[in-house]
C-alpha cells in the first residue's frame, strides 16, 4: 500500500511539474505560437482570404492571374485605391509591417533585443517626423483622399483576414494603417537610396591617407568613358556644364574631435547597402524594329523573402497601368500604362550635409547665440526585453546624433532631404495617369525624393531627366561639393529655403531645368555611373565603378553601328548580358603570370585562356574569376587599410583596383606577384571547397527576416548567373541584385519578373513560383488583359 | 490485489476514485463512449489553450482501464491532435508543416507529449 501511494504521488507530482514547467519556462512562448491546435502561428491558415468584402469607398474587383498578380477594376479610384490596400494587405501584411516598424523605430517591440540599435538610430533620425511632414505637406490633396482610402483597405484586412503566419510566430499585432505610414515605407526607400555617410568617410579618409593617395583612391573620376549623358548624345540636353570644381579640399578644415573612424563605422550600420543600383536604358523609334521607343529596366536592391516589391494591375476609368510598387504604398511606382513606361535609377546624389557644433550640455551655439537642443524622449518598447528611453535632439539643421565612447562624445548633425514634407507621393501617383512626357515631366518635377535618375518613353519620345532636390552648398559666395563637414555653429553652407520636419520651399536647390537630362536622345542607358562629366551644379561624390553603365553602351553602340534594328529580344539579351568588364581588363594580368603558378591551378587558367569574360552559372572560369577578384581585392588593399585602422567598408571602389597601375604601392611595387598569389588562393578556396562551375557557389540566398529561425522560409537556392558588376546582376552571396526586370515596348508585348513570389504567406503556391523564371534569365508576360476567370475578390458598395 | 495478468489488470481503485468513474472503466462499451466524450472535449481546450493538451490526455487518461492503457490513449489522442491540425488548415499541407522545423517539432513534441504527460494521471485517480 505504501508503495502505491509514494506511487501515486510521484506520477502526480510529474504530472505538476510537467505542465508547471512547461508554463513558467520559456517554452510557453515557443509552446503558445507552435503548440498543435491552439498554436497562434498555424490560426493563421485555418481560414483564407475572405472573397467578398464590404467597402465604404465603392464597388471593385480584384481578380488575379497564374502568378497571383492583382488586376483591379473599378469605376471610382478611391474603390480601386481601397481594393489595392485590401490586397496588399492580404499578401504582404507583415511586409508593410515590419518595415514602418523599422523607420519608427518600433522594431524591438515585435522582434525583441536584438532590434534596439536600429530603433534607436531610427528615432533619433525622426523618420516619423519626416513622414508627419509630408503628410502635412500633402494635405488636402487627391493623393492623401486615395492614400486614406487604400489605409481603409489595409485595415479591413486587418480586421477581417488571416493574419500572417510571422504574427503568430513571435506573438505580435499590427496596428492601423494610415497615411503617414505610407509615408514612413516611402521615407525608408528614399533613404535607402540617398542615405549615405559618405562624407563623414571621406573625412576620415583625409585625414588618414597623404593627399595624393586620398586624392587618385577616392576623388579622381573613372575614366570608364561611359557617363549617362555623353557628349555624342543627340538629342536635346540640360544641366551641363558651369561646375569647374571650385572649393577643392584644401579648403577643407580638420574635422576636429567630432567625428572619428570608430563613429563613422557606428553610423555605418545604419547605412543603407552600398550596393543598391540599378541600370535601366531605351532606344528610340529610330533604331528600333518596331518604330516604336523600348525601355528595359531592372532596379537592384536586398533580395529577400517576401520580395521588395509587388506587383498590380490597375484599370480605373482610363487609367491602366501595370507595374511594381513597394508594399505600404497604393501607387505603382516604375511600370507602364497605356501610354509609356518608366523606371527609376539611383543618381548617387549628394543630399545629406553632416554639421558640427559647439555644444554645452542641452546647448548648441548657432551664429553665436546658444540654444537648445530640440528634445523629446522615446520610449523603445522592447518583447520580451526592458524598454528603453532614448533622447532625440535636433538641432536647425536637422537631426543631431551623438554617441559615446570612451567617455568621450561624439557628435554630428544630419540634414537629409528627405526630412521635410516632400511630395513623391503626389508625383508617383501622378505618373500612373500621365498621357504622355508632357505630364510625365511636370509630374517629376514634385518628386522630391529620392533623386533617381529617371527615364520615361512614350511612343514618340524617349526622356532622361534626374528628378528630386539637390541642395546648392555655397562657403564664401562659392558652390561647393558637400564633401565635407560644415560648421553648423557658423551655419555654414546651409541649405535656402529647406525645412527639416516642416515645410520647405527649395528656392536654394538646384532648379528643374539645371539638373542633367536629355530629351529625345537616339538612345541613353543608366547603370549608376556619373551622370555627365561636367553639370552645372555639383551632383554627387560617389558613384558606381561603371563597369555595367560602359557595357550597356557597348552592346548599344555595336547594335546601331551595325544597322539591325533593336528589338525587345535585344533588350533582353542586354538585361541578361553577364560579361564581367572586370574579367575583360584582368584576365590578360593572369595569363601573363602563367608559368609562375603551380600545376594546380592549370585546368582554371586553360579555362581562363578560352574564355568570354562571362560570369555564367555553367563557367569554370567565371568561378576562378571571381575567386580570383576576392583574393586580388585583400590582397591589395587589407593591410595598408588595417594599419591605418580602418576596415574593408573603407577601401576604394573597383575602378580603382582594376585600373591601379602594376607599380603602384598597393601592390608593393609588383602587381604580378599579387596576381600569383590571389590565383593560387584561388584555386585553393575552389577545390577545398569541391566547386567546379560558378553556379555552384553563385545561389540565390534570398532569405526571409525570420530564416534565421525557421529556415524553411527562405527561397530556394538556385544556381545563377551575374555578378554585382554586370549587367544581369546579382550581387556576391546573390542577396541583392536585380528585384524586379521590365521590358517595355512601346507597340508590342511587355515583360517582367520578380525573384520571388507574389503572396508573402509560405503555405502559398505562390510564394516563390517566379524565382526559377528569374534566376534562369526567363520573364512572364507582363499582360494588360484582366485575366477571364482565376481567384476573384469583390467588393462591394456599402449600402446606406 | 488481483492475480491476474498485468495486461488485463486494472490499476486498483484509491480511496478517492469516485464510483462512477470505477464504473465506467468497469464496463467496455462505457469506457467506449467515455473515451470519444473525453476526446472530442479535450480537442476542444487544446484549440483554445495549449495547456488542453495536457487536460485532454489527463481526460482520456482517467476513463482508461489501466495506466498503461491510458499512455497509449494518451499517445493516440496525440496524433489525432497532429491529424485535427492538418485538417483544419488546409492551406498548409504535411510536407510544408514538416519542413517548418524547428516550429514543427515544438508541434509534434508537444502535441504527442503533453497529453501522453497529462495521462500519467490515471496511476494518481
Amino acid at each position: 500500500m505504501n508503495r502505491d501511494t509514494t506511487r501515486r504521488a510521484l506520477l502526480g507530482a510529474l504530472v505538476s511539474v510537467g505542465v508547471g514547467g512547461a508554463a513558467l519556462s520559456p517554452i510557453s512562448g515557443y509552446l503558445d505560437s507552435f503548440a498543435p491546435l491552439s498554436g497562434r502561428a498555424w490560426h493563421g491558415q485555418t481560414r483564407s482570404v475572405p472573397e467578398t468584402v464590404s467597402s465604404p469607398h465603392g464597388e471593385a474587383t480584384v481578380t488575379y492571374d497564374d502568378y497571383h498578380v492583382p488586376h483591379i477594376e473599378a469605376d471610382d479610384e478611391a474603390a480601386a485605391y481601397f481594393a489595392v490596400g485590401y490586397t496588399q494587405a492580404a499578401d504582404r501584411l507583415f511586409e508593410m509591417d515590419l518595415i514602418r516598424r523599422l523607420m519608427d523605430g518600433r522594431l524591438a517591440a515585435a522582434v525583441g533585443e536584438r532590434a534596439v540599435d536600429s530603433d534607436r538610430f531610427h528615432a533619433k533620425m525622426d523618420f516619423r517626423g519626416s513622414a508627419e511632414a509630408s503628410a502635412t505637406a500633402l494635405s488636402g490633396t487627391r493623393t492623401e483622399t486615395l492614400a486614406d482610402a487604400y489605409a481603409d483597405g489595409v485595415n479591413a484586412y486587418i480586421e477581417s483576414g488571416p493574419e500572417p503566419f510571422e504574427f503568430g510566430v513571435l506573438g505580435y499585432e499590427a496596428r492601423e494603417w494610415t497615411f503617414v505610414d505610407t509615408l514612413l515605407v516611402s521615407t525608408q526607400i528614399a533613404w535607402g537610396l540617398t542615405g549615405s555617410f559618405e562624407t563623414l568617410r571621406r573625412a576620415v579618409l583625409r585625414e588618414k591617407l597623404d593627399e595624393s593617395t586620398y586624392e587618385r583612391l577616392y576623388e579622381t573620376p573613372f575614366d570608364h568613358g561611359a557617363p549617362i549623358v555623353r557628349e555624342s548624345t543627340t538629342g536635346t540636353v540640360d544641366g551641363v556644364e558651369g561646375f569647374g570644381r571650385v572649393g577643392r579640399p584644401d579648403a577643407v578644415r580638420s574635422v576636429g574631435d567630432g567625428i572619428d573612424g570608430a563613429f563613422v563605422d557606428w553610423l555605418s550600420a545604419f547605412e543603407p547597402p552600398p550596393l543598391w543600383g540599378s541600370n535601366h536604358w531605351a532606344v528610340s523609334g529610330e533604331h528600333t524594329d518596331s518604330g516604336s521607343p523600348i525601355l528595359a529596366y531592372d532596379p537592384h536592391l536586398t533580395l529577400m523573402a517576401p520580395p521588395v516589391w509587388y506587383e498590380q494591375h490597375l484599370v480605373v476609368g482610363d487609367v491602366d497601368v501595370r507595374g511594381a510598387t513597394f508594399p505600404g504604398i497604393p501607387f505603382v511606382i516604375v511600370g507602364e500604362n497605356t501610354h509609356g513606361a518608366w523606371g527609376f535609377t539611383n543618381t548617387g546624389a549628394d543630399v545629406v550635409d553632416f554639421y558640427t557644433y559647439e555644444t554645452d550640455g542641452s546647448r548648441y551655439n548657432y551664429r553665436g547665440e546658444w540654444r537648445e537642443f530640440e528634445t523629446e524622449t522615446r520610449t523603445i518598447e522592447v518583447a520580451d526585453g526592458e524598454n528603453r528611453a532614448v533622447d532625440v535632439r535636433k538641432t536647425v539643421h536637422g537631426a543631431y546624433l551623438d554617441r559615446e565612447v570612451n567617455g568621450e562624445t561624439r557628435h554630428v548633425g544630419v540634414a537629409w532631404t528627405g526630412m521635410s514634407g516632400t511630395r513623391e507621393a503626389e508625383a508617383i501617383y501622378e505618373f500612373s495617369r500621365a498621357t504622355g512626357v508632357d505630364d510625365y515631366r511636370a509630374a517629376l518635377r514634385k518628386m522630391d525624393v529620392p533623386t533617381q535618375n529617371a527615364l520615361y518613353v512614350d511612343d514618340d519620345h524617349v526622356f532622361y531627366k534626374i528628378t528630386g532636390q539637390i541642395p546648392i552648398r555655397r562657403v564664401d559666395g562659392d558652390v561647393v561639393r558637400g564633401d565635407r563637414v560644415f560648421d553648423g555653429s557658423a551655419g555654414e553652407a546651409e541649405w535656402e529655403g529647406f525645412e527639416p520636419f516642416g515645410p520647405s520651399t527649395w528656392d536654394g536647390f538646384v532648379p528643374f531645368d539645371e539638373k542633367p537630362g536629355v530629351s529625345d536622345p537616339a538612345y541613353i542607358g543608366t547603370a549608376n555611373q556619373r551622370p555627365v562629366d561636367d553639370p552645372t551644379y555639383p551632383i554627387g561624390q560617389r558613384y558606381a565603378s561603371g563597369f555595367r553603365g560602359r557595357r550597356i553602351y557597348e552592346r548599344l553602340d555595336e547594335r546601331v553601328e551595325s544597322g539591325e534594328p533593336v528589338t525587345p529580344a535585344f533588350m533582353q539579351s542586354v538585361q541578361r548580358d553577364t560579361l564581367d568588364v572586370r574579367a575583360r581588363m584582368l584576365v590578360p594580368a593572369i595569363l601573363d603570370v602563367r608559368e609562375r603558378l603551380s600545376e594546380s591551378t592549370d585546368r582554371w587558367v586553360d579555362a581562363l585562356a578560352d574564355w568570354n569574360y562571362r560570369m555564367d552559372r555553367e563557367s569554370e572560369a567565371a568561378l576562378l574569376f571571381h575567386w580570383f577578384y576576392e583574393h586580388f581585392r585583400e590582397l591589395t588593399w587589407t593591410d595598408d587599410f588595417e594599419a591605418s585602422g580602418l576596415s574593408e567598408d573603407w577601401w576604394p571602389q573597383e575602378w580603382v583596383l582594376v585600373t591601379l597601375p602594376p607599380d603602384d604601392e598597393f601592390f608593393g611595387g609588383d602587381r604580378a606577384s599579387v596576381v600569383v598569389e590571389a590565383t593560387e588562393a584561388a584555386v585553393e578556396r575552389i577545390e577545398s571547397e569541391g566547386w567546379s562551375v560558378y553556379g555552384d557557389y553563385h545561389r540565390t540566398t534570398i532569405d526571409h527576416q525570420f530564416g534565421g529561425q525557421l529556415p524553411a522560409l527562405n527561397y530556394p537556392r538556385y544556381p545563377t548567373d551575374g555578378t554585382a558588376y554586370t549587367v544581369c546582376n546579382v550581387g556576391d552571396g546573390a542577396n541583392h541584385g536585380s528585384s524586379w526586370r521590365q521590358i517595355s515596348p512601346m507597340d508590342g508585348e511587355s515583360l517582367s519578373v520578380i525573384p520571388g513570389g507574389q503572396d508573402g504567406s509560405y503555405f502559398s503556391e505562390h510564394y516563390d513560383d517566379q524565382l526559377r523564371l528569374w534566376a534562369d534569365g526567363e520573364y512572364k508576360p507582363m499582360s494588360f488583359d484582366v485575366p477571364g476567370g482565376g481567384e476573384q475578390i469583390t467588393f462591394q458598395g456599402e449600402t446606406e | 490485489m488481483s492475480e491476474e495478468s498485468t495486461e488485463n489488470a486494472e490499476t486498483p481503485p484509491t480511496d478517492w476514485t469516485p464510483q462512477w468513474l470505477a464504473t465506467v472503466r468497469a464496463d467496455r462499451r462505457r469506457r467506449f463512449i467515455a473515451l470519444v466524450l473525453v476526446a472530442l472535449v479535450g480537442l476542444g481546450l487544446a484549440w483554445i489553450h495549449w495547456l488542453g493538451l495536457f487536460v485532454a490526455g489527463a481526460l482520456v487518461g482517467l476513463v482508461s482501464k489501466s495506466l498503461p492503457r491510458a499512455l497509449v490513449a494518451g499517445v493516440a489522442l496525440g496524433v489525432v491532435v497532429l491529424f485535427v491540425q492538418l485538417f483544419v488548415t488546409p492551406a498548409m499541407n504535411a510536407s510544408e508543416f514538416v519542413a517548418l522545423t524547428p516550429a514543427s517539432y515544438v508541434a509534434v513534441v508537444a502535441g504527442v507529449l503533453a497529453p501522453t504527460w497529462g495521462s500519467l494521471v490515471r496511476g494518481v485517480l
